[in-house]
Parts: structure tokens; sequence; C-alpha cells
């Protein structure tokens, strides 16, 4: 049994289904107790195939490759699946309104991934005295309960760029390129998702009804602004903003709804953008025994 | 009142997002980079080598359009003197298998049935040029189907490049000596260098091969595995098509992307067969001056007294000095906003009072 336990959220499962080649980063996962809520695994299960299907419909792919791709991830959700953490489990131990106690303690409003991951991470870190992490790459929702996490001293919020770093150091055949290769797909499952969303922002012109609207035209100059410049803070304000006008700024409100991914790099201080470029200049820097 | 009436302008002429429609399609000013692209296309469609060119330039200004206007039939029949080249505009594929993308873009294009019918017009005799080309007997076999119009069908033969062909259907290749589907990139590169060959040889069938790769800086976003794969086409496709070739790559500095970062994206053995880089720099007063004249002519449908009517010389020189040092794009959007304003409000000849009154509409939106 590993003295480290890791409470993986969608996202990062997402990505690492995604970048794992071979399931090299799975077997790799066996150093750790690795756990998943319920809710979280619906969420992958629901979202996983989606980056297979926009392929699918936008570019060329051969059948095959689609057909093996689909394959590889059922056969990787295996493991993830049999990780799970029922939530009858939790709240037969805990009580029924649990995660409902956490939420509120929490001061978070949303019922999703999130929330049950860190209900999760509560109830894991009382049970057993152990060092627990929560990787999300979710950076609204890790910055959102951070503070949660430390004043119930549960353990640490990190990123996917972390958790690899983290297998590296525990593996002696995962080797400094493996680990600049996996940190190289993982920048890229971002950075193409942002670039492509650049590009379909900057080719919406507005219609003769919204000429005159300065609103619309210096919100869609900011986000894509921010979006070219890779500085993301304040990127869900202005999403909001098109959602709540959605019926006026349909085409914008669409275009960023097909590409949730952009939204979890928010953040006030460093993104995963920034992050990653400067952990793999500094990679050689990891202390190994 | 129409917008031509009132403008006497077949259309607004500023376009934020380059055009697509070819007929659309317009040179206006930047008279330099004109002539560097159309030296550097009639050297390649006059002397046979192999040439990389980079073109480099801030978003917005004019690289997607350059290259589209050099795809324009029209434009290349100019330039050739006998054959067209074959030309191509693609952008930087993004997926799982790069340089299967690059094959497919160029399978798309290709009409086989046009090209067997020009082949054989040509008494052109390619198989020797086939065995010479490679002795990949794969490779030298479809090769072969491609051009042989007694040969494969034509839609059983696309499937099989496209990659989507059941084991039955390959059997129905087999007699062509093609027994394997292609399965990796360096069966794509070859098959590419060799068409390209083909396509060329004698400059009977067409003059050269131009490919266009748009949105090249898009390499900074993808994993390492695929920045090799590209970085490996690209030696492997100008080593392995030595004549009548020419590839473009149009780059975009970006935050991800800026001109320390080349080295990192483009290995240094395609570097080195870099031959020419042509800077799309931001406009001067009398670079812009020059494009809008030019522009507005080219839309003109009646004559008119002054050169950039329907604006008058005091709006131009506003907008300019307002702008200060930006791209052709912003300068197109600010006039493109102009004009409809200008169009919606029935006001002719537009002026800098007009625009002073409008300016928060126009550019007043992109304070940070």
């Amino acid at each position: 049994m590993s003295k480290i336990t890791c409470i993986l959220d969608a996202c990062t499962i997402i990505n690492l289904i995604h970048i794992d080649q071979d399931e090299f980063l799975i077997k790799k996962l066996k150093h750790l107790n690795v756990y998943l809520s319920e809710k979280v695994f619906q969420e992958v299960a629901k979202n996983v195939y989606i980056k297979v299907n926009k392929q699918r419909k936008g570019e060329h792919l051969k059948q095959d490759l689609i057909k093996s791709q689909i394959k590889e991830i059922d056969k990787k959700l295996i493991f993830f699946r049999g990780n799970q953490f029922l939530t009858e489990h939790l709240l037969k131990d805990l009580g029924k309104d649990f995660i409902e106690t956490v939420k509120l303690k929490a001061q978070y409003v949303k019922d999703n991934g999130e929330l049950h991951s860190t209900a999760l991470a509560v109830y894991l870190s009382r049970i057993e005295p152990t060092k627990l992490f929560f990787h999300t790459d979710d950076y609204p929702a890790k910055e959102e309960f951070s503070k949660f996490f430390l004043q119930q001293q549960i353990g640490y919020i990190e990123d996917t760029a972390d958790l690899l770093v983290l297998l590296y150091r525990l593996d002696d055949n995962f080797s400094l390129n493996k680990l600049d290769f996996y940190l190289s797909e993982l920048f890229s499952e971002y950075a193409s998702e942002v670039g492509l969303l650049l590009k379909k922002l900057r080719a919406i012109e507005p219609s003769k009804v919204l000429i005159r609207d300065i609103e619309f035209k210096s919100r869609l100059f900011s986000l894509i602004h921010k979006l070219n410049t890779l500085e993301f803070a304040g990127l869900s304000t202005l999403k909001d903003y098109f959602q709540a006008n959605r019926g006026k700024y349909s085409v914008v409100h669409e275009t960023l709804e097909l590409h949730q991914e952009v939204f979890e790099l928010e953040s006030t201080s460093s993104n995963l953008l920034q992050k990653i470029p400067l952990l793999r200049k500094d990679i050689s820097n990891v202390y190994l025994i | 009142m129409t917008f031509t009436d009132r403008f006497k302008l077949k259309t607004n002429p500023f376009r934020i997002t380059p055009a697509t429609n070819p007929d659309d399609i317009v040179w206006a000013g930047f008279h330099d980079i004109k002539t560097k692209f159309e030296k550097r296309i009639k050297r390649t469609l006059q002397i046979p080598n192999s040439t990389l060119v980079l073109n480099w330039g801030e978003y917005g200004s004019g690289k997607t359009h350059a290259a589209r206007y050099f795809n324009k039939g029209s434009v290349l029949e100019g330039l050739s003197q006998g054959h067209k080249p074959f030309s191509l505009v693609m952008p930087l594929p993004k997926g799982k298998e790069p340089v299967y993308n690059i094959l497919s873009n160029i399978v798309d294009k290709i009409d086989i049935d046009e090209l067997r019918n020009k082949y054989s017009a040509s008494e052109v005799e390619l198989n020797p040029i086939i065995e010479s080309f490679t002795d990949n007997i794969q490779i030298q076999n479809v090769l072969k189907g491609i051009f042989n119009s007694e040969g494969v069908t034509v839609s059983l033969l696309k499937r099989y490049l496209y990659g989507n062909i059941s084991a039955a259907e390959l059997k129905e290749l087999n007699p062509y000596g093609i027994l394997r589907t292609l399965n990796n990139d360096s069966d794509y590169t070859k098959l590419l260098a060799g068409l390209f060959t083909c396509l060329t040889y004698n400059r009977k069938i067409y003059s050269a091969v131009i490919i266009w790769i748009d949105e090249f800086e898009d390499i900074a976003t993808l994993s390492n595995s695929n920045v090799d794969k590209i970085n490996n086409f690209l030696r492997e496709i100008i080593d392995n098509t030595q004549d009548n070739f020419l590839l473009f790559l149009n780059l975009t500095q970006s935050a991800l992307f800026s001109v320390e970062d080349l080295g990192e994206y483009l290995y240094d053995n395609v570097r080195s067969r870099i031959k020419e880089r042509i800077n799309f720099e931001l406009p001067s007063k009398q670079t812009l001056e020059n494009y809008l004249q030019e522009l507005l002519h080219l839309f003109r449908t009646d004559d008119v007294e002054s050169k950039y009517f329907p604006f008058t010389d005091d709006v131009v020189e506003e907008i300019i000095k307002t702008l200060g040092n930006v791209s052709l794009r912003a300068f197109n959007e600010a006039f493109s906003l102009l004009i409809e304003l200008a169009d919606m409000e029935d006001q002719s000849p537009i002026t800098s009072e007009f625009f002073l009154k409008n300016k928060s509409e126009i550019i007043g939106w992109k304070a940070q």
C-alpha cells in the first residue's frame, strides 16, 4: 500500500487518458493510492470521447485510427472505473448530508466533480493518516478550494503536470525524456484548444445588428486579447457575459461552449500553459536518489 | 439608395478576414511584397530546384491573403509561360497524424481522371522516372496506379490513398502490385515526393508544385512527437522532391511563438534549407495610402473626383494618425466599420467629422 493518496479530478483523468501511450502512465499510477469520486467517473465517461468526435468531424482521420483511439480509451477507462469511490459508501459512513456539509463549509455553489472530490478528500484524510493530493487542471476550482484544503488540513491541490513529476520521482523506469514527452503532450492538449478558440473568435465579424454594440465589441476584443497573450485572469467573467446574453451573442456563446477546456486554465497567478514550459526547462533539477 | 449608389463601390472592400472565393481575392498596394512572391514563383517555374521560403509577420499582416492570392488560377497563369503549377494552401495539420493529414489534403485536391488525361496527352513515359525515383516497389506501384488510366478505378484508388480500404478491397489492388496499405509517415512522404516528381516531370503536366502551409506558428501548440514528425516531413519532402517544388511556411508571431523560438520548432536540418525569408512589416503611412487608393480603385463602379472617394483626404489622414503603427487588419477593420456606419446613416462622402463622431464605435472599444 502506497503512502501517497491521489484523488483525481475529471479533467486530470481525461488528460491522462489522452496523452498516455501504451498505458505507461496508468501502470505508473499503481505506485499511488488512486481514488476518484463516482461523480468524477460519470463526468469522465461523458466527456472523454469529445476530442475524438471533434477530430472525426473536423479533420481527416483514418477510420481505423478513430476506432483504435476509441478502443484505447475504453481500455484505459477500466483502470479508473475500478478506482471509483462510490458516493453511497461516503454517505453511509459520514451521513446523508456529508457532501452538503462540505459544500457549505467550503462555500462552494456547484454540485460537481470537484465538490465530490473535495468531500472524498476530507473523508480519506480523516480515516487514514496519508500524504494526500487532489489533482485537477481546473484552475478556478483549484483556487476556490485551496483555502478549504488549508483550513481543514486535508492535503495539497495540484495539477496534472505535478502528478507527472510525482510519478517520475517514484519510478526508476520513468526517464527524464519520458517526463518531458508527457509534459509536452499535456501542454499540447491545452495549447491547441486555446489556438483553435482564438482562431474562431478572430473570424467573427460583428453583424449589422451588433455594429454599434460597443459592449459586445470590447468584450470580444478583450477575450481575444487574453487568449492571444495567454493571460487568462477574468476569462470566466467574459464567458458568463456572453452566456447571459446568449440570445444576442449566440455566435460567441456557442463557440465558447465548444471549448470548455480553455476556461479551466483561468488563474490569477501562473497558469498551466505558462507553468509547463518553465517546468520543462528546469526538469533536470528534480532530485532523485 | 444602395451601398453601390452611395459609395460607387461594388461592395465593402475592407475585409477583416481574407476572402476564400478566388473572385473576391484582389491585390492592392504592397508592391515590394508582391514582387518578392512573383519573383520567387517565377524562379521556381524557370529553374529546376526545390525551395523552402518562410513568410513572417504579425497577425493580420496579410500572409494568408498572399497565400490565397498566389494560389489563384488566374494569377498563376499570368506568372507561367507553359503549364500552370499545381498549387495548394493548407493550414498546419494539428491532429495525431499530421503527415497523413497533409497527404489527405493533397489527395483532396487531385482529380485523378483529369491527371490521367493530362498524362496521356503529354506523351511522357513516367514508368522509368518512377522506377528511378525510388527502389520501394510498393510506392512505385501506387504511383503507377495513379497515372495508369487502364489500371485501378479512381474511387478505389482514392479510398486507398485516404487509408480507408477494407482487406477485400486491398485484394482487388494486388494484381497491380499494391500489396499493403500505406501506414507510416515515411510511406506518405515518399509517395508525395514521387507524386510531385511525376506531376512536374519535364513540366509536361504541371510546371511546378507550390504548397503553402498556413498558420505554421501552431507548431508551438503541438507535442514534441508531432513537432518531430513535421520537421522530418519537411526535410524529407524537400530532399526527395529535387526539382520544381516550392514550399511556403506562413508564420505569425504569437505569445507561444516568437522569432527566438524558431530554432526550437524548426530544426537545424530544416532551417538550413530555407532559401528566403519574406517579412510582412507593419505598413508605413505611404504604404497604407497606396493600398487604400488601389483597393478602392479595384472596387469602383464609376468615375470619381477624389482618389479616396467615398472617404475625404482628411479622414484618411485622421485614421492613419489615430491608429498609429498597426497591422493591415486593424486598418481594414476601422475602415470597414466606418463605411458600414456611413452606409447606415446615409453619409457620403465620409468625412473626419463623421469619423470623430463615431470614433468610440470604430476604435474606442479596443481599450483594454
